[in-house]
């Protein structure tokens, strides 16, 4: 009904309704207007709805039941209740009515409408009909087949009830409520009870109290249309017995297919269950049996199918679980594969020979393989099985030999090492047994011919029995002079008065033996400091034989170790730093020097580096100093600087030594340092010094020069003037005549001796003045020839002798100074002689480098005490006008010698004659000192013969 | 001299500056009668004028021969003969060294400026007797350079 339907359907009704109750809400309620709702009823009725007519009558109820709640009062109170009641009568009244009049007419309309299809349908059957009537023949064939079926069904039914009723097997049927139906023979015979005990009984009766859950599943089931086939529960008989039974359920449904009920078959399964149970546990016996043995064990089919395992076989194999054999290829699971790695193909497997050839196996040369794909080595036994005759399969058994592989190698070791120390042992006794028929006489040239060592033997009181080569080489005695004394004659007195031979042979006698180094005495007295060996003697007793005494000279060694101990402790004490450090830097000695020099004590530094003690500026000197030690060049010594403890920068002169393993592997190197500090700043001192004594030179040298220019100038123009005097005087004395009074000419004369003596003076002067410093040319220069020369030359008294000696030499010299000196000596003789019959003696001598030449004389000799002033300027012993001189003489002697290196001197003493020695170089002097006197001579050259006259 | 023709004299310029020398030498010559004229000049610069006669007195007659010393003031010895050899008129001039100096760099460089003789003052003897005998015999034997405008 839709919604515009029900608008048109009920609008009008529903508003003759409002109409009617507005009506009766204005009138009194004594008045039954509530009766017009009849109208609204008919209303309802003519739209031919019956459920519309009910509401409609029951809506209409409603109002006017509320009119009397809402109409104005009026009227008595029953007069209003029939009113009311009334107008309800009429209302339902009609509605009943109306209503079943619709509900006929509906029931007629739909018969009229199914008579219209049913004519419809039988127009369309009716052309059916036609093409089905030849077939109506044979389904009335059909029809009565059919009947013939259902005929013999009721037979064979009624033939199936007297089977289920003599069956022995319990049929019972019961309905789904479990309410029995039928109870045949063997459920009589089964349950103990009768047929009419059972029926309309519910079957929970022969259900013990524990299955009626399992009961209860099984009518669901059955409910549900399904069956229940071959369960096995247990019942209850009569009598309270439990009773195994297979039950199979069914539904049982009617014609129409409904389920009303089911049929249950049960067999008694009681024995069949012990019988079962009885099997089972021997099963689970053998299964116990199989399981409880180390070995695995497993069955295959002729197909080589696994048909049962036990649990060693899962636990060997690597499987957690034997059921995972079940059904599978035993060969392709665990024998797949061969010893040598090949692939072991399933149809050589000597496994399953068992069953291919009929025939056991026992192999242990084969591996089987675990899940992960290890394997182990297997010993195993395959045999055939048969049942009933038949050959079924093979049944196999395994272990793992791994283990017992491995003894039985181990074993086969131990057994082949045994015999083979057995024969070496034995191959070491033949040896020995040769060996030591050889030793007696091998030991005895051994021992005799040993030069090194001093081996003998002594008896037990000590006394020398035995003596060897060495032992003579070593002490000096002979074996005839020792044998039999006592060996106390090798030891020291001081040792032998304190008895040690005697205790070192007691503490050998405890001890078996003794070694030590001490002092012993060779038969001429010398000692030696030997390293010896006493080794008691005993025989198979223990008795004490002798004694073996090995001694070895080891002063050498002993010199050398206290050398070196000496040595270390030098280098230990050492005023000097010494340091060793290796390669990478790391000190490895700091003596007590270093201590001093860098604050640092020895327990400080080991195990540092020793860059920590340069300072950054100049640790590239010691990078390059270690590569080139590493280098293999030699470096001697460098300067260098180091830091102090307190941070005091020193420079220091560094002295390396590579240090070399006795493989000639540099290992680090040892530095000797010294802090050249103050050194350093004194050489600056005395460079500064030397620079100032180089310019004082320099001035010397200028103010010399000078010197020598003055001399000049003073030789030429002062004598000049003396020289006019000179002859000035001479021309007054000339001029004069015989005028000049004596007086005068005596005044003049002694004028003119003093104007020679001052030129004198003034020549020695500028000689002395040049003296040494002008550079000669060396020439071999004959002494003995030069001084002949002299004698020659000079002036001197009858009767005067001048001896020269015969060897003098020839020297490479200058001539000139040499002449000058041998001249001047000689004239000095001759002038301060006192006789005329003296006598001069030249000599020589040879003295080291240079020549001593004498000049002796037997002259009246010089006071000692004037020896000294002789050598000075200007210096006389006589008057100048009793033995004239200028006194610079032996002054110019001297300057020259000495400026050639040599020495003069005197030796005189009053009334005895005077010696002068003088030396003079053997060779001409260095170039050096040539040098400087070149230097030094800019001043105009000197004549020797013109010095030679003067000197005169 | 004596033996020679007159117009032959031999003139003697002495180069001089120590009065006593000069005197000396003269004395020398008087004293051995030897009669021919000396000039004397205090200095180079002096002895020059003279040879050139730029004093007025005419020119140095020749044949002379000049004693030469070398310590001299405002023009020594050496930068006498310089002078002289330089100049054209003059540089045949026959010159003795007479001097106190006994320096050989005074010898070499007199002797570079082709000197006659050189001569040490204190070995030209007791009143130059030695000097004396060496030039009487040198103008006696020794053929002076003739006149200049003559050669030409």
């Amino acid at each position: 009904m839709n919604w515009k339907r029900c608008v048109s359907d009920w609008l009008l009704p529903a508003a003759v309704a409002a109409v009617i109750f507005a009506i009766d809400a204005f009138i009194e309620l004594g008045v039954a207007a509530a009766v017009l709702y009849v109208v609204v009823v008919w209303l309802a009725y003519s739209r031919g709805n019956p459920r519309g007519v009910v509401i409609a009558a029951g809506g209409c109820s409603l109002l006017t039941l509320a009119g009397l709640a809402l109409s104005p009062p009026g009227g008595e109170i029953l007069q209003v209740l029939a009113n009311r009641g009334l107008a309800l009568f009429a209302i339902w009244i009609t509605a009943l009515l109306c209503h079943r009049v619709l509900q006929l007419t509906q029931d007629q309309r739909q018969r009229a409408e199914a008579a219209e299809e049913t004519a419809a349908e039988l127009k369309v059957k009716a052309k059916a009909s036609a093409r089905k009537s030849r077939a109506l023949a044979s389904i009335a064939e059909d029809l009565r087949q059919e009947r013939r079926r259902l005929r013999a069904e009721t037979k064979e039914r009624n033939r199936l009830s007297a089977i289920v009723e003599s069956t022995e097997d319990a049929v019972v049927g019961k309905t789904l409520d479990g309410i029995v139906t039928n109870w045949n023979h063997g459920a009589e015979t089964l349950y103990g009870y009768a047929a009419e005990e059972m029926i309309g009984q519910p079957i929970a009766q022969v259900v013990p109290d524990d299955r009626l859950d399992e009961l209860s599943d099984i009518m669901d089931r059955l409910r549900r249309g399904q069956s229940v086939k071959h369960l096995e529960t247990v019942r209850v008989d009569k009598s309270g017995t439990r009773r195994n039974v297979s039950l199979t359920i069914s539904p049982i449904r009617d014609p129409a297919g409904s389920i009303v009920g089911a049929s249950a078959i049960a067999r008694d399964i009681t024995e069949r269950k012990a019988a079962e149970s009885a099997l089972r546990e021997r099963d689970e016996r053998i299964t116990t049996l199989l399981d409880s043995t180390g070995e695995g064990i497993y069955g295959v089919d002729c197909e080589g199918n696994c048909i049962f395992a036990n649990a060693a076989s899962a636990r060997l194999l690597g499987y957690d679980s034997p059921d995972k054999f079940l059904g599978r290829n035993m060969h392709d699971l665990i024998h797949y594969q061969r010893p040598d790695g090949s692939p072991y193909p399933n149809n050589e497997c000597r496994i399953y020979l068992a069953f291919r050839e009929n025939c056991g196996a026992h192999v242990d040369d084969e591996l089987l393989w675990r899940k992960d794909g290890s394997s182990f080595e297997a010993e195993y036994w395959s045999n055939p099985v048969y049942k009933e005759r038949a050959l079924v399969g093979a049944v196999v058994t395994f272990v793992d030999i791994t283990e017992r592989k491995r003894l039985e190698g181990e074993q086969r070791k131990l057994h082949n090492d045994l015999e083979h120390r057995v024969e070496e042992r034995t191959a070491e006794l033949r040896e020995a047994n040769r060996a030591l028929s050889e030793s007696d006489t091998f030991f005895h040239l051994l021992v005799e011919q040993v030069w090194d060592y001093a081996i003998f033997r002594l008896d037990t009181k000590g006394r020398v029995s035995r003596w060897n080569e060495g032992a003579e080489r070593l002490s000096g005695y002979t074996e005839q002079e020792i044998l039999g004394h006592d060996f106390s004659v090798f030891y020291t007195p001081k040792d032998r008065s304190a008895d040690r031979p005697g205790r070192e042979l007691q503490t050998v006698c405890q001890a078996g033996r003794m070694e030590g180094e001490c002092w012993r005495l060779r038969k001429d007295g010398s000692r030696y400091w030997a390293n010896v060996v006493v080794t008691a003697l005993r025989d198979e007793q223990q008795n004490l034989t002798g004694f073996i005494y090995i001694a070895r000279d080891i002063t050498k060694r002993q010199i050398a170790k206290q050398e070196m101990e000496r040595m270390a402790s030098v280098v230990r004490d050492s005023n000097d730093a010494v340091t060793v450090q290796e390669l990478d830097g790391t000190i490895t000695a700091w003596n007590r020097g270093a201590e001093r020099l860098y604050g640092y004590s020895e327990q400080e530094m080991l195990g540092r580096n020793i860059a920590e003690t340069i300072p950054e500026e100049v640790r590239f000197l010691a990078d390059e100093m270690t590569q080139s030690i590493k280098e293999g060049k030699l470096i001697d010594s460098l300067e260098t600087q180091r830091k102090t403890k307190d941070g005091r920068v020193l420079d220091i002169w560094l002295t390396v030594t590579a240090l070399l393993d006795p493989e000639g592997l540099l290992r680090g190197v040892a530095t000797t340092e010294r802090d050249v500090t103050e050194l350093k700043a004194t050489h600056a001192k005395l460079q500064h010094a030397n620079e100032e004594l180089e310019e004082a030179i320099e001035a010397v040298t200028r103010s010399n020069a000078e010197l020598d220019q003055f001399a000049y100038v003073a030789s030429h123009d002062l004598k000049s003037p003396l020289r006019a005097i000179d002859s000035l005087a001479k021309w007054i004395v000339e001029d004069a005549g015989e005028d000049l009074p004596e007086s005068c000419r005596a005044h003049l004369g002694k004028m003119q001796q003093r104007v020679q003596r001052m030129e004198k003076l003034l020549t020695d002067l500028l000689h002395y003045s040049r003296a040494g410093r002008i550079l000669y040319e060396p020439e071999g220069v004959d002494t003995g020839q030069l001084v002949h020369e002299i004698i020659e030359l000079v002036a001197k008294p009858e009767g005067f002798l001048i001896t020269v000696a015969d060897n003098m030499p020839t020297i490479e010299t200058a001539r000139p100074p040499l002449e000058h000196v041998f001249l001047n000596l000689v004239t000095n003789a001759i002038k301060h002689h006192n006789r005329p019959d003296g006598r001069i003696e030249l000599s020589v001598r040879h003295r080291h480098e240079f020549y001593e030449f004498s000049v002796a004389d037997d002259g009246p000799g010089i006071d000692p005490k004037f020896h000294e002033r002789i050598f000075g300027m200007f210096q006389t012993l006589q008057p100048r006008d009793k033995v004239e001189g200028s006194g610079m003489g032996l002054a110019v002697i001297k300057k020259v010698v000495e400026s050639y290196g040599g020495t003069i001197r005197v030796d005189s003493t009053a009334g005895c004659g005077t010696t002068f020695r003088f030396t003079w170089p053997t060779s001409h002097p260095s170039q050096t000192e040539a040098a400087q006197t070149e230097q030094l001579s800019q001043s105009p050259a000197w004549e020797p013969k013109q010095e030679l006259m003067h000197v005169q | 001299m004596s033996n020679k023709p007159a117009n032959q004299v031999i003139h003697i310029l002495l180069v001089e500056d120590d009065e006593i020398d000069a005197m000396g030498i003269q004395r020398a010559f008087r004293k051995q009668k030897i009669a021919n004229p000396i000039h004397v000049a205090e200095n180079g610069i002096e002895a020059l004028n003279m040879l050139r006669s730029s004093n007025g007195h005419g020119p140095m007659p020749r044949p002379y021969l000049i004693l030469l010393d070398l310590n001299m003031p405002q023009m020594n010895g050496i930068e006498f003969l310089e002078e002289l050899r330089k100049d054209p008129d003059l540089n045949d001039s026959l010159v003795f060294v007479l001097t106190t100096s006994d320096d050989d760099r005074d010898k070499v460089a007199a002797y570079e400026k082709h000197v006659a003789g050189y001569m040490v003052k204190a070995k030209a003897g007791e009143d130059f007797l030695h000097l004396m005998e060496l030039l009487d015999g040198y103008w006696r034997y020794v053929e002076f350079p003739p006149e200049k405008h003559g050669v030409r």
